[in-house]
């Protein structure tokens, strides 16, 4: 019965896991294609309750672990290092805030200019969601090429280093790149529309307020919302339309003492959805090759043969040579299972052949042998 | 039947009825489970020296009746088998060629299963009789002789050209079908006769012996079919005139011994009869295998994936 909970509750999982791809994947996908705000607003919700589904998730195998005292092996051996970095991180650093804004009506964590360079951090720990990827080598378990554990454990490692390595050097890379203030679109995007502001206010002293807004709209096209002391005195669509289309994230912020001035960021924003969707790309890619192209090659040049010796060492009647393929023969596990055809084989054979009294059958074998 | 032969009998029953067994030959069956019983004995023996068994008996005597009766068990598919494969698979018309002389078939079919039954009678006659009996069954002789007759090479040279056999393909499957058939004769003879135990082979003076003793036991057998089955038991290493039918004969028998009908070919693993053919290769001198021989085969198993 217990086992029957547990099944049920890790296909719970496993289905949540195959969710969140196809959600992440959406949500960068709806910025790319210009989604109405309240379909991003479900994905953005739908996100938050992923992570937080498995933030709960980690923190019951982790206490659970604790409580056996094998908190230490689940969290190294155990991959508990991949839950907790797609799960808390994510909810505290990314949909946390995001559901925040949404539910306080407030565009403070998209639309502060002066928190751009932490958002974008925010941004770039968001690509840690793909360590959640990893997640489907359990799925994958189930539908092995070989029994072998040993090559389990090997794609294991191997996919869960290179995925890691992968978006720990985005993560790193972002993190940096954003402290040092390389160039980039987004400060680019800010530069110039911080030089038109200048150029605004500067017009706005010898022309009239109404003319130089007009004139600011014309020259700059991402230019939303100019207000003057509260008042909006120039505005390219209307509020409608800013309630559907606009998201708190797809306008910025900047503000004087006099003015504040909204601007269109949805082109930035899909640039960035763009490189998510490529890095969701690249990570699914690397997972499926090293699922379908690896896992099968691991076993083909590494445990079949090991298996078939293994049989060959257990089993009396089992004489099978290992097949050796030509390109690599000079492989060391080929080489050894040239020795075990060449030597080990004839010799079985003629030690099996003196004498009788060699059986696969056993007492296992027979339920109610003697009823 | 007293009662003690009928728990014998059950026993015997259950045992044989055990899935693991099911694709076997009957004398694999036999051989799987007498070596089962002799393993276990120390498990079986308790139990079965039991009230509720055999009270009163001794292992040996116990042994001996779940023998006899496992024999008895064996024997009602196995004769039957023999049966089918000497009046269905097997045409004896070659016979008539060998011996320039028409001979009732069946009447050659009734001596020769007549003498197969003496030749299952002895344990080591049985044993050697199971490679004989899959060949036939997993009709891999037919299989063997298509190739060599395609291919036209060492053996064919050898059956053609050097044994001068006039026979069709069809005949010279016959031919060696039924030398597999007679080739454990020399356990009829002797039981404790002058055999290479390890090996399997015989001496040419105990060869030439029971060729005489079969002929007088069965006249309408020609000679040459008589040397084919008795000299398989000869190592070509020692006699490098042996007729390629005793060789073809002595190979086939072995191989079909270890021949196992629902074996899983794990991935990375030879074909059964490729391996069996690599592995008998470099066992060629020890069981008095012809290289040339082995290696033609070796080539067809893996062209074919046999």
């Amino acid at each position: 019965m217990q086992s029957k909970i547990k099944n049920f509750v890790e296909s719970i999982v496993i289905l949540a896991i195959l969710l969140v791809l196809i959600q992440t994947f959406l949500e960068d996908y709806a910025v790319l294609a210009g989604w109405s705000w309240n379909f991003r607003k479900i994905l953005i919700f739908t996100g938050v309750g992923f992570d937080l589904f498995f933030s709960i998730e980690f923190l019951i195998r982790f206490f659970s672990a604790l409580m056996q005292k094998k908190g230490s092996i689940y969290f190294m051996e155990g991959k508990g290092w991949i839950d907790f970095l797609a799960s808390i991180p994510l909810l505290v650093l990314n949909s946390g805030p995001a559901f925040f804004a949404i539910i306080t009506g407030s565009g403070f964590f998209f639309g502060m200019g002066g928190l751009l360079n932490i958002l974008k951090i925010i941004k770039a720990i968001r690509i840690a969601r793909v360590l959640r990827l990893l997640r489907i080598l359990k799925i994958f378990r189930q539908i092995k090429h070989t029994g072998s554990v040993m090559a389990q454990r090997h794609v294991a490692k191997i996919t869960t280093l290179s995925i890691t390595s992968f978006v720990f050097t985005l993560l790193v890379f972002s993190i940096f790149s954003s402290l040092i203030s390389l160039p980039s679109a987004e400060g680019k995007f800010i530069d110039n529309q911080k030089a038109s502001i200048s150029s605004f206010l500067e017009n706005v002293k010898s022309e009239n307020l109404s003319l130089s807004a007009s004139n600011f709209s014309d020259y700059e096209e991402d230019l939303l919302i100019i207000k003057n002391n509260g008042q909006t005195i120039y505005s390219r669509y209307d509020n409608p339309f800013y309630a559907t289309v606009f998201g708190p994230g797809d306008f910025q912020y900047f503000k004087t003492t006099e003015y504040e001035f909204f601007f269109d960021v949805r082109e930035l924003a899909q640039i960035h959805a763009t490189n998510n969707i490529l890095f969701f790309l690249v990570v699914v890619m690397s997972v499926l090759v090293f699922l379908i192209y690896y896992s099968p090659h691991f076993a083909l040049t590494v445990t079949d043969p090991i298996h078939v010796m293994k049989r060959g060492f257990l089993e009396t009647d089992y004489n099978l040579e290992v097949e050796i393929p030509n390109s690599y023969k000079n492989d060391d596990i080929y080489k050894l299972g040239a020795l075990y055809n060449e030597k080990y084989l004839p010799l079985k054979v003629r030690e099996t052949d003196t004498n009788t009294g060699h059986t696969n059958l056993s007492m296992d074998d027979f339920e109610d042998l003697f009823k | 039947m007293s009662q003690e032969e009928e728990k014998a009998k059950l026993f015997v029953t259950r045992l044989l009825s055990n899935p693991t067994l099911l694709t076997l030959n009957p004398l694999q069956k036999e051989d799987q489970i007498m070596s089962f019983m002799e393993i276990n004995a120390d498990q079986l023996k308790p139990t079965l020296s039991s009230n509720a068994f055999f009270p009163g008996q001794s292992w040996f005597n116990i042994h001996n009746l779940l023998v006899k009766t496992l024999r008895l068990l064996i024997d009602e598919s196995l004769i039957p088998g023999i049966q089918r494969q000497l009046y269905d698979k097997i045409d004896f018309r070659f016979i008539s060629i060998l011996r320039q002389q028409n001979w009732p078939q069946e009447k050659i079919k009734e001596e020769v299963l007549n003498f197969i039954k003496n030749i299952i009678s002895s344990p080591d006659g049985r044993r050697d009789f199971s490679g004989s009996y899959n060949a036939i069954s997993r009709q891999i002789v037919d299989k063997y002789i298509n190739s060599i007759f395609d291919d036209h090479s060492y053996i064919h040279f050898e059956l053609t050209k050097v044994q001068r056999l006039k026979m069709s393909k069809e005949e010279v499957k016959d031919m060696i079908n039924t030398s597999l058939l007679l080739r454990p004769a020399i356990y009829v003879f002797s039981s404790s006769m002058n055999k290479d135990s390890s090996s399997g082979i015989i001496t040419q003076n105990f060869a030439e012996k029971v060729e005489e003793s079969l002929i007088k036991k069965i006249p309408s057998l020609p000679g040459p079919l008589v040397k084919s089955a008795i000299r398989s038991n000869l190592s070509f290493e020692d006699h490098k005139y042996l007729q390629a039918t005793a060789r073809l004969t002595s190979i086939i028998n072995s191989m079909a011994r270890s021949f196992k009908a629902d074996m899983k070919i794990d991935r990375g693993a030879s074909s059964p009869e490729k391996s069996w053919f690599s592995i008998a290769r470099k066992n060629y001198k020890y069981f008095g295998w012809d290289i040339k021989m082995l290696d033609e085969l070796f080539r067809f198993s893996a062209e074919n994936n046999w």
